[in-house]
Parts: structure tokens; C-alpha cells; sequence
């Protein structure tokens, strides 16, 4: 898993990822130096469980991806089933470029997660 | 390039341009500056890359547009500093390689760069100057103790190695001021007066910073920390400096007073209204972003209004949270996918708009529509101080 997410960070723009459980438990992180590993699942858990609860109550079924932009870089949510791929990356990136990535990354874990069980 | 080939591009060009000023869009300005560049006139583009911002600093579209056109013009300057840094590394080149990124809005890049001028050249205080400044920037932007504080820790260590650097002197006076901390930003301007007796601005922002002192009293430095935590909870400095002279010198702030709105709601509902032609629209919603209070809604199917409302104050709270935990800024736009279709998120100034799809609409489609409402929704929402 860990292997994945090095190679994901190779990407322009990119600055880390992690596989945190929406609970809040870090499955494999690599982020850059200036990030919190606490911080980053402590925040990613509140978002992907806040954002699952409203979904629920409208009845609309669950997310699988959630996009942030910000004014200092961007952040993406992504449901691998167990865990979620929390990505972040520059502002400048062109995320329709970086979304394939994440996503091609995104179905690797998953394959790996499904063929361990 | 054939005469007719030439009259084609002038007509396109003329065209684009007649669109601008007909639709001041962001995606028709991206489209008329990416115009020019393909023209190469990388001037002109810049222009209207510029206007396009000033009028719609939120369109991720124009921003993506203005920094492309803008490290376009500075490629070459970039190239020359990467450059000197390989063959001879020295702190100037870092400090001009860090400043165009930092520039540019890549501050990341900028940071990481400063890093490693730290890293070669411990004595130059460059990296920390810079550090400090998009930090000085970020608590403009945010209010967040954490950025004041970095700031204050940057510049304090520029002043550590060079005390008589005047823009770290007189950033860490203004936040001083900011906070409420009028010794240590009297201190600071002494500093200044010491090489530089004839700067009046300076003089003169002493001297009301004195008064105020006297005024106020004594403040342990020990409060510092909880005086940044002030600023954060209230969302508003203590002080505020108006005027890159001092000409109107201090306001010292006496309730809250963070920005206030007037908001057209008759321009948002028609806004929010015109959506319901949109094929697969589940719900539309403008609210105060401040309050949370509706403008405009517009629910087309199956979901209740309150359902949606708490969602999508829900998500914009908890989004905006993070944001600012991961120092990546206020929040501006989200997009929520699932087997439901999307929930799009857009935080303007002043209010936030929340357009949820089903499966089979695409999100370029909505995105474009938002793109075309920007520019009525920002004359909708005026600032008042």
C-alpha cells in the first residue's frame, strides 16, 4: 500500500496522501514534511464522517469521492471500501489530470485490499 | 500564415473580445486570454487575466488561467535562477526563485524552496523573511493564530540575523499592532527610526502606537499566544491599520466587526430559479455564508429543503474546518459524487451556493453553469465596512 502511495506522491502537484479509516485510523501514510499525520486523519475522519451522516439522512446511499478546493491547495476523498485514499495536493495542479491518477491509485488499493482477504 | 488564415484568428479574436464585454464571464475571459497567448501576445493575455481576477477572485477557472499566463511570463526568469542555483548556489537566486512562486500563489513551492535555502545558507536570513510574509499574508486572509504566529517566529528569527531588515521590522510591528501587543511593535519601529529617521509613515504610526500603549496599559508578552487566539475565535484583529502610509494610522476595533454583507435576494433567486431548466437538477440553494440563512432554493425532486439545508451547511462547515487545520486556506469550492449524482459547492464572498445533480449530469455542465452565474451572484453581494 505504501508502495502506491510513494509512487502517487511522485505526481506534479501532489504533496501527500494517507489511507485513513473514516474513523479516523491511519492505515498507510505518506505525506510531506510540513504535514501532521494526526492532524490530517483527525480532519479527514470529520469531513468523510459529517459528510456520509447528511448523505444518509437525505437518503441518497453513501460518497465515493469528494473534491475540496481551498485558496492554498486542493483535497480529495476517495472510498476504496475499508478506508478512504485522502489526497493533497498544490492549488496550481490540473486536477482533471490528477483525479486519473488518484483514481488509478485509488483501484490498485482496492484490488490489493480485496485479493489479502 | 495565409492572408485568410489571419483574418480568420482577427475575427475569432474580435469575436471573444465582443463576448467579454457583452458577458464579463470567468470562462469567457479564460477563453480570451488563452486567445492571446495562442497569438502570443502574452502581455494582453496577462491583462485580462488580471481583470478576470480582480472581478471574480473565486473562479478556480480565471485563477488557473492568470497563474498559467503569469509563470508563462516568468519561465524564462525561472529557468536562469534553477540555473544559477545548480552551478553556483547562492542565497539571492533562492530568495528570487522563492519570491517568483511565492508570487505566482504557489506557496508550497515557495516554502519548500526557502527550506532548502535554510538548509545551504543558515545565515541568510532570505528564507525566513519570506516564510514570514506568506505567513503575514495567510493571517490577513484567514485570521488564524497559527499563521500569526509563524509569521511572528519567521520574521522575529530574519530579525535575529539581520536586525535592521526593515520589511521584517515593519511586518512584525503591524502584526504586533494587529494583536494588541503595542510595546513589541513601538519596539520595532524604533528599530526602524534608528537607519531610517525620515520615514514619517513610520513616525507617525509610533506615535499612535505610544498613545495607544498608554492607554491600554502594560501586556504581559506571555499573552502573546492568547492574543493570536483572540483574533482567531473573534475573526477579527484587535487593531486595524489602514493605509500601506499609516495615513489614517490606527482603528482600534471596538465590537465585532468582521465584514458585513449587503445581499441583492431578488438577483440570487432569479439566479437560483434559472437552474431549474438544467436537466437532472435535484436542488439548488444560495445561503449567507456567515449565518446560514436562505436566499434562494429551488428543490426539484424528491429531497426535503431542510435535508438539503443541513447538508449543505453541514459539509461547508466541516470542509472549512479542515482546510484551514491543513493550512490549505478558506475553503472555496467542493464536490461531493456518489450513486446520488454530485453535490457542487461554491463559497463566494459572503454567501455559498449548493447545486445538487443526479447521476446523469455531467459536472462540467454544472460547473459551466456556475461559471456563467458568477459574475451576477458577485454584483449580488456587496461588502459594507
Amino acid at each position: 500500500m505504501l508502495q502506491i502511495l510513494k509512487k502517487l506522491k511522485h505526481g506534479v502537484g501532489i504533496r501527500g496522501s494517507m489511507l485513513v479509516t473514516s474513523d479516523g485510523i491511519v492505515v498507510a501514510a505518506d505525506l510531506g514534511g510540513d504535514l501532521e499525520e494526526e492532524r490530517v486523519a483527525a480532519m479527514a475522519s470529520s469531513v468523510i464522517q459529517e459528510t456520509q451522516r447528511c448523505i444518509h439522512k437525505l437518503d441518497l446511499g453513501s460518497f465515493y469521492e469528494f473534491v475540496l478546493t481551498a485558496i492554498h491547495g486542493k483535497m480529495v476523498f476517495h472510498d476504496i471500501g475499508v478506508a478512504f485514499l485522502v489526497v493533497l495536493t498544490d492549488k496550481g495542479i490540473n486536477l482533471d489530470h490528477t483525479l486519473i491518477e488518484i483514481r488509478g491509485a485509488a483501484f490498485k488499493i482496492k484490488s490489493r485490499a480485496k485479493m489479502s482477504e | 500564415m495565409g492572408f485568410f488564415e489571419n483574418l480568420k484568428k482577427k475575427r475569432e479574436l474580435a469575436r471573444l473580445e465582443r463576448q467579454v464585454e457583452l458577458n464579463p464571464t470567468p470562462s469567457n475571459m479564460a477563453m480570451l486570454a488563452q486567445r492571446y497567448i495562442n497569438m502570443g501576445d502574452v502581455d494582453k493575455a496577462f491583462e485580462i487575466a488580471q481583470q478576470g481576477v480582480k472581478a471574480f477572485p473565486n473562479s478556480e477557472k480565471i485563477l488557473r488561467a492568470f497563474r498559467y499566463i503569469k509563470k508563462t511570463q516568468l519561465q524564462a526568469k525561472i529557468r536562469e535562477l534553477n540555473s544559477v542555483i545548480q552551478k553556483n548556489p547562492n542565497p539571492v537566486a533562492y530568495g528570487q526563485l522563492a519570491m517568483i512562486y511565492k508570487d505566482l500563489g504557489d506557496t508550497h513551492k515557495a516554502v519548500d524552496i526557502c527550506t532548502d535555502l535554510t538548509h545551504k545558507f543558515p545565515l541568510s536570513e532570505n528564507s525566513y523573511l519570506i516564510i514570514g510574509e506568506i505567513r503575514y499574508q495567510r493571517f490577513h486572509e484567514d485570521l488564524l493564530a497559527k499563521d500569526g504566529q509563524l509569521a511572528i517566529e519567521n520574521l522575529e528569527k530574519a530579525l535575529e540575523l539581520n536586525a535592521s531588515n526593515y520589511k521584517a521590522l515593519r511586518l512584525s510591528a503591524e502584526i504586533y499592532i494587529e494583536i494588541g501587543l503595542f510595546e513589541k511593535a513601538a519596539r520595532n519601529l524604533k528599530q526602524i527610526l534608528t537607519f531610517a529617521p525620515t520615514d514619517d509613515g513610520v513616525r507617525r504610526l509610533l506615535a499612535e502606537v505610544e498613545a495607544l500603549e498608554a492607554e491600554v496599559g502594560e501586556i504581559e508578552e506571555e499573552e502573546q499566544e492568547w492574543l493570536f487566539i483572540q483574533v482567531e475565535n473573534r475573526r477579527q484583529f484587535t487593531n486595524i491599520i489602514r493605509g500601506p502610509e499609516y495615513d489614517k494610522m490606527i482603528l482600534p476595533v471596538m465590537g465585532p466587526t468582521a465584514t458585513r454583507y449587503t445581499i441583492n435576494q431578488d438577483v440570487l433567486k432569479r439566479q437560483i430559479n434559472s437552474l431549474a431548466k438544467m436537466p437532472g437538477l435535484m436542488g439548488a440553494l444560495a445561503m449567507e455564508r456567515e449565518t446560514g440563512k436562505i436566499l434562494a432554493d429551488r428543490i426539484v425532486l424528491r429531497i426535503k429543503k431542510e435535508d438539503l439545508e443541513e447538508m449543505v451547511k453541514t459539509v461547508f462547515r466541516v470542509s472549512h474546518n479542515a482546510s484551514l487545520r491543513m493550512d490549505v486556506g478558506s475553503f472555496s469550492a467542493g464536490r461531493v459524487s456518489g450513486d446520488f449524482g454530485n453535490l457542487h459547492l461554491v463559497a463566494m464572498e459572503g454567501i455559498l451556493v449548493a447545486i445538487l445533480t443526479d447521476p446523469q449530469t455531467k459536472p462540467d455542465i454544472v460547473e459551466g453553469s456556475i461559471q456563467e452565474m458568477m459574475p451576477a451572484l458577485s454584483n449580488a453581494v456587496t461588502a459594507v465596512e
